[in-house]
């Protein structure tokens, strides 16, 4: 098998590795870890795996990964023929790229956080966080409305990146924590590209592309 | 901009609507006013916005026909912005109910694929029109739009964590020149461009803008606006922050 | 007063498994904070913010409370002591909504194709036949059956699609109960419920628990099967407008897939079960 993915259905995190591996079309193996009752993300034989006590964790052969970005790049470069969803050749770009991972993070911990929070009620200031991840949109939406201004719709460069990846789940789930994104129009739009790539997966929080079904088998 | 100001009313008739924000002290009573930029909402896309206190869905359907809706489905009442479309359609996202395009009026209940559905069904539909790049919803009648100088171009749309009056302070007191104010559009010189700032305040106290620039003007004045219009939105939040402070002088 | 008939109800307030000696959980139900602790000498104690305690009991995994001086008798679910059952307490979610338009949306198969698509209902099979609704008098709770669905993945132990039977019972204001044709035991049906824990009339904690029987799933993979359909809903529960159910039949307008509801909401109105309800119209 090519990798088995430590994973629990409502982490974003977790997601990004679905995700990623769905549009590459890879098959894995899957491990469910009880996050949420049962806390199995911090039991005993977790913690020996991954001592942060963090999900996702990828495993393949003797290899253990336990950051999100870290993931995305192996998935990529392992899997990826075309070197599209992780190009590195040019500096700039695979400079991009790393903004834009390490942006990532500060989605996690601020929407990511407040969505916990609103869900699971795990202890958060979340009024703090809720502005936090709003000014973390702005950014974001700055950036995105300069591509829309060049005609494009991508963070970097003219196809998805795992820096679309990296970004996408927080940005997209972060209503289910009254982070809603009506301010943002541009994030609107690279939202729906995200969600009409062939292949594309969903997660609770995320709605199917039903208008896009509907081509295949319209009624009424 | 003289606008009576009255305090808000909790529902607006019918149907019963609430904003999903924190209520602002008082919001005005809006019958017009400009919502986005047409660029934003390309076809079989939806969006949300507010007319005072009113939320509708803003859509656009495949052949481009422009709607502007009461948000919320009659079925149980689902915000209709979560929605999506088919054709000349817009679909519930809850239970998949079909609407027309332009009247509203249900078509198709998918749990019931046989029955016509009664005329009684049907969503609430505003007055919606569009032109030179801005998209204006009237509560009343077709939209008056508003006389532009020149030919323009979409720069973007932002919100600003402050009321109206600051941001139109704000551009006054930042930009090279204040043109003309008609309705609820600021026309402003800024880098020796005319551009065109629409103002939308919004029922939890914020406020929309959204901006078009002269057509003649090129790329990189593009992102020079856009960054400067982000530079009006520090100091007008600040100065909401900060009541006492004018703003002036900082041009961080 | 709608708070007056919702104190003389049980509701469910902890997970006993969250529970262990010594641990304490503080929420809220119905506008009051109360406490659950594990005390080491007095065991479970449910106490209010002013010291007062309040009766409790253990059911279905969870210990449930009520705020009343003559709460109505818990209702039974006997499936749940069947030998061979799974039982899946599948851990608390907060939404933003009326407890009871959670409980309805509970009740409704209509939505699957959209919501739950490719799980429990795909289009085109949005069909939804007549099914049977009544109120049985011996207990005064509501029953929806002969309900069926085609569902492209009914349960986690599903392999392939099938039309699912469906029984659906309200013993109490906000509790669901389902129970749906068992994939692997055909003559026996899961049952999957919701317990409904009212912080006030438009914020919950939903607490669904399962009997089921299924000899090849995880724990943590059962958890999650409903955890996924269930945060599912809550999207939708949250943008549900107005935020309490409305009781006035203008107000929102059902077809004939809507029985259930129908008679739920109907059924509340005639006990006076409104804490959450609108009932004046706008």
């Amino acid at each position: 098998m090519s990798f088995t993915l430590y994973d629990y259905v409502l982490s974003g995190n977790c997601y990004k590795i679905r995700l990623l591996a769905a549009l590459l079309g890879v098959k894995y193996d899957s491990v469910a870890v009880d996050f949420h009752p049962g806390n199995e993300h911090r039991s005993e034989p977790m913690l020996a795996l991954n001592p942060a006590g963090t999900l996702p964790v990828v495993v393949a052969d003797d290899m253990v990964l336990t950051e999100t970005p870290a993931m995305l790049a192996w998935l990529a470069a392992r899997f990826d023929d075309t070197g599209k969803w992780w190009p590195r050749s040019d500096p700039r770009v695979a400079a991009e790229i790393q903004e834009w991972l390490a942006f990532s993070s500060e989605l996690s911990a601020t929407a990511g956080a407040a969505r916990l929070h609103a869900i699971l009620s795990r202890p958060l200031d979340i009024d703090a966080a809720r502005t936090a991840a709003h000014r973390a949109l702005r950014r974001i939406e700055l950036h995105l409305n300069e591509r829309v201004l060049d005609q494009g719709v991508w963070l970097v460069g003219e196809h998805p990146t795992i820096a679309d990846i990296a970004c996408f789940p927080y940005i997209a789930l972060s209503p289910d924590a009254g982070i809603e994104h009506d301010a943002y129009p541009a994030i609107r739009g690279w939202l729906y590209a995200m969600r009409g790539l062939p292949r594309f997966i969903t997660m609770p929080g995320i709605h199917a592309m039903h208008d896009q079904r509907g081509e295949e088998d319209a009624n009424g | 901009m003289e606008r009576s100001v009255v305090k808000k009313s909790r529902y607006w008739s019918p149907p019963v609507m609430e904003a999903n924000h924190k209520q602002g002290p008082e919001v005005p009573e809006i019958q017009s006013i400009i919502v986005g930029l047409s660029r934003d909402l390309p076809p079989k896309r939806v969006m949300r916005s507010w007319v005072g206190a009113r939320e509708l869905v803003v859509w656009r359907s495949q052949s481009g026909g422009l709607n502007a809706w009461d948000n919320r489905c009659p079925h149980r009442g689902m915000r209709l912005s979560h929605g999506f479309v088919r054709g000349e359609r817009l679909n519930c996202l809850y239970h998949g109910w079909q609407y027309d395009s332009d009247k509203g009026q249900c078509r198709h209940i998918p749990a019931h694929p046989d029955l016509n559905p009664p005329d009684t069904i049907c969503a609430n539909p505003a007055f919606i029109a569009e032109s030179q790049g801005f998209m204006q919803v009237s509560l009343t009648g077709a939209p008056q739009m508003p006389e532009l100088p020149l030919a323009m171009q979409p720069v973007r749309s932002l919100t600003f964590a402050c009321d109206d009056a600051v941001v139109i302070s704000a551009l006054q007191t930042h930009a090279e020149a204040i043109l003309d104010m008609q309705q609820d559009i600021v026309i402003l010189r800024e880098s020796g461009r005319t551009l065109a700032a629409a103002i939308q305040p919004l029922p939890d106290g914020q406020t929309n803008l959204h901006l078009l620039l002269d057509s003649a003007a090129g790329r990189a004045e593009l992102t020079g606006v856009s960054q400067w219009i982000e530079m009006i939105r520090r100091i007008a939040e600040q100065s909401a922050n900060h009541p006492k402070d004018t703003g002036k002088g900082s041009r961080a | 007063m709608t708070l007056a008939y919702a104190l003389d109800d049980w509701y469910c307030v902890a997970m006993l498994d969250d529970l262990p000696a010594g641990a304490r959980r503080e929420t809220r139900l119905l506008e009051q904070d109360i406490s659950i602790s594990n005390d080491a000498e007095s065991g479970i104690v449910v106490a209010g913010k002013d010291g007062k305690t309040h009766p409790h009991q253990i059911a279905f995994g969870h210990v449930w409370t009520s705020l009343g001086t003559a709460p109505r008798p818990l209702f039974e679910i006997p499936e749940g002591d069947e030998p061979g059952r799974k039982l899946v307490p599948c851990g608390v979610v907060r939404v933003k909504c009326s407890p009871l338009r959670a409980v309805e949306n509970f009740l409704d198969v209509a939505h699957f194709p959209f919501v739950h698509t490719d799980i429990l209902g795909a289009e085109p099979h949005t069909e939804v036949a007549p099914y049977k609704v009544k109120v049985r008098e011996e207990n005064d709770e509501v029953w929806a059956t002969k309900v069926k669905f085609y569902q492209p993945q009914a349960a986690h132990s599903a392999d392939d699609g099938i039309v699912t039977d469906y029984v659906y019972r309200v013993p109490t204001p906000m509790v669901s109960v389902l129970y749906k044709t068992c994939p692997p035991k055909p003559e026996a049906q899961d049952v999957i419920a919701i317990f409904v824990q009212p912080l006030d009339e438009e914020t919950c904690d939903v607490w669904p628990w399962m009997a089921l029987y299924d000899d090849h799933s995880t724990m943590a993979q059962l958890i999650q099967f409903q955890q996924e359909i269930f945060l599912q809903d809550r999207s939708i529960l949250e943008n549900q407008m107005p935020r309490k159910l409305p009781l006035d039949p203008r107000m929102e307008i059902p077809t004939r897939a809507d029985l259930t509801s129908v008679a739920y909401r109907q059924w509340l109105k005639r006990r006076g079960a409104t804490y959450g309800a609108e009932v004046a119209p706008a």
